[in-house]
């Protein structure tokens, strides 16, 4: 099989603390892979670099083949890499619909400025499907930044979707939410393997046992272990630090 | 549909107000709506940055004053015929937020506001050094070409009537073009970029050309309305680049609501009315300029436009 992601001795530091250190990663097709390991292990540093939000400092990153280290984020996007944000990021001021409809146009590059966005019918089509299928009729003309926290997640989700991206990142998507709708996050996670890449960073180790069919941990930055959801739960050296056994000795 | 009434309605009036302003007894009154419309289309430009994508410039002056000296200079140095001389001062002003807006819209909050001003200043003091061509703070004067109308038929501007009919033209045709583009993917990119730019890069949006051609348009707007302002008072003059100009338009755009199509309009519009009426009574009246405007921005942050969507078409609803 061949990785969709391959991550080549990638390196990242700020100021002094090497937050991603000589990491090498390679993500198999067709399962939700998951990235686990204790604050500060690099987690969402390596989501930024991927996503282009930062540049490391060496290394290369791969996806599909082809190498993305160092482009821009817009271009990354329109790559088919769409990501989740720890903080809910959608737009505020605008309406579910319009929010996942300027998704869809910008991911598709319809600029002109003197179409009316109305006039995109196909468009139009495709948002009141995803609307549909998350189940956010209700919401479709209020504003976002009026939703309850568990809508918001749900229509990031459904902005990462629309564009039938190659790969999706989750960046703690079930962070601050109720049983109710992790649950409901955690089933449209689910889905979505069919159709696409998942890759997840969570906290939540139910979330991640019941979603993950692949899990890799990192610690200080680096690649501690990767393997099957069992085979990591045995690991010893996860164990020691990532669950924290380890406290003792390494105090001595 | 009935905000499309709404424009129709005013357009209309506008069109009237020559023969009410006879009517009513004082043509000094049709040169202050004449110089409401010309401003509004500036105030316009700083709602088109802070307003639609979010960037607060303090330096729109500048833009203005590339505009007046454009048409200006098109007419003396080059002599120019009356339609060339129109389109240098927009082109000079866009050309101009071009290549500063290449540097700014790279920063954004208070590093673009004060990057804004700094461009502003550095031009004008550009143009007192200069002043052999630009007059300085003293300006140029010019006197006005004819405008061809096709054929052999010609109208001047020294008609008040006809000036302000022209003027008004030229802002209504800016104003259109600003409601179509923000209409468009394009315009929603803009609004999308003011609520979260990170999340709109996320999307894949270019944040960085989107802001660039957003203060290029921007610029256009400013050039346009530093244009009729020449026009309309036959001169060009540095003062005009100074950054108390574009303070002043942020405050009008700021009262009359920001991120509306007509608020600078109307902010524009309040403001010169006070000016006029209140100045010849007393002359600390910009007193009460800033007391009004604080009260605005405290008690009505989305400014005269947002209380009249709030009070007046949500009751009617």
């Amino acid at each position: 099989m061949i990785p969709f992601l391959k991550i080549d001795h990638l390196s990242k530091a700020f100021g002094g603390v090497k937050a991603v250190s000589d990491l090498s990663i390679a993500l198999m097709p067709g399962r939700i892979n998951a990235i686990i390991g204790p604050n500060g292990a690099g987690k969402t540093t390596l989501f930024n670099l991927i996503t282009g939000f930062i540049r490391p400092d060496s290394g290369r990153i791969f996806f599909e083949g082809r190498e993305i280290t160092n482009l821009p984020i817009h271009e990354i996007s329109r790559l088919g890499i769409k990501r989740t944000l720890q903080v809910k990021s959608v737009f505020n001021s605008m309406t579910v619909f319009e929010n996942l409809w300027i998704t869809l146009s910008a991911h598709r590059g319809h600029l002109n400025p003197f179409k009316k966005a109305a006039n995109y019918r196909l468009e139009r089509e495709e948002v009141e499907g995803v609307i549909e299928q998350l189940e956010l009729e209700r919401f479709r003309d209020r504003e976002a930044g009026t939703l309850s926290y568990g809508d918001v997640a749900l229509l990031e989700i459904g902005m990462a979707i629309i564009t039938r991206p190659r790969m999706i990142l989750f960046d703690e998507p079930v962070c601050g939410m109720s049983p109710q709708e992790t649950e409901r996050v955690v089933a449209k996670i689910a889905s979505l393997a069919q159709q696409t890449h998942v890759v997840i960073i969570e906290h939540d180790m139910d979330v991640v046992f019941k979603l993950a069919e692949e899990i890799t941990v990192l610690a200080f930055g680096g690649k501690l272990a990767s393997g099957t959801p069992r085979e990591i739960a045995e690991d010893q050296s996860v164990k020691e630090v990532y669950f924290g056994v380890d406290e003792v000795r390494a105090d001595e | 549909m009935r905000t499309g009434l709404g424009y129709a309605g005013l357009f209309s009036a506008l069109l009237l107000a020559p023969w009410l302003i006879t009517w009513l007894g004082d043509p000094f009154w049709l040169s202050i709506l004449t110089e409401i419309v010309i401003w509004s289309c500036f105030a316009a430009s700083i709602n088109f940055l802070f307003g639609y994508v979010g960037l607060l410039s303090f330096g729109q002056a500048l833009y203005f004053g590339f505009g007046m000296y454009g048409v200006a200079l098109g007419i003396t140095e080059l002599h120019l015929s009356f339609w060339p001389a129109f389109f240098l001062g927009p082109l000079s002003a866009t050309v101009i937020a071009f290549l500063t807006g290449i540097l700014a819209v790279r920063l954004t909050w208070h590093y673009f506001a004060i990057i804004t001003v700094v461009f502003s200043l550095i031009m004008y003091f550009l143009a007192l050094t200069f002043k052999s061509l630009t007059g300085g703070d003293d300006g140029i004067n010019f006197s006005l070409p004819d405008i061809a109308l096709g054929g052999s038929y010609k109208v001047s501007l020294t008609n008040a009537t006809t000036q302000y009919f022209f003027m008004l033209i030229v802002v209504a045709l800016c104003f259109w073009l600003i409601r179509i583009v923000m209409a468009s993917a394009f315009g929603r990119s803009l609004i999308a970029i003011r609520d979260n730019d990170v999340r709109a890069s996320l999307i894949g949006i270019h944040v960085y050309r989107l802001r660039l051609a957003a203060f290029v348009i921007a610029g256009f707007l400013a050039g346009v309305s530093g244009t009729l302002f020449a026009l309309f008072g036959r001169y060009a003059s540095a003062s005009y680049m100074f950054y108390h100009v574009s303070g002043e338009g942020v405050v009008w755009a700021i009262v009359g609501g920001i991120g509306t199509i007509l608020g600078p309009a109307i902010g524009t519009g309040i403001f010169i009315l006070i000016r006029e009426i209140v100045s010849s009574h007393w002359q600390h009246y910009a007193l009460i300029v800033g007391a009004f405007a604080i009260c605005i921005v405290i008690f009505a942050p989305e400014g005269i436009v947002g209380l009249w969507k709030k009070y007046v078409l949500k009751r009617g609803a």
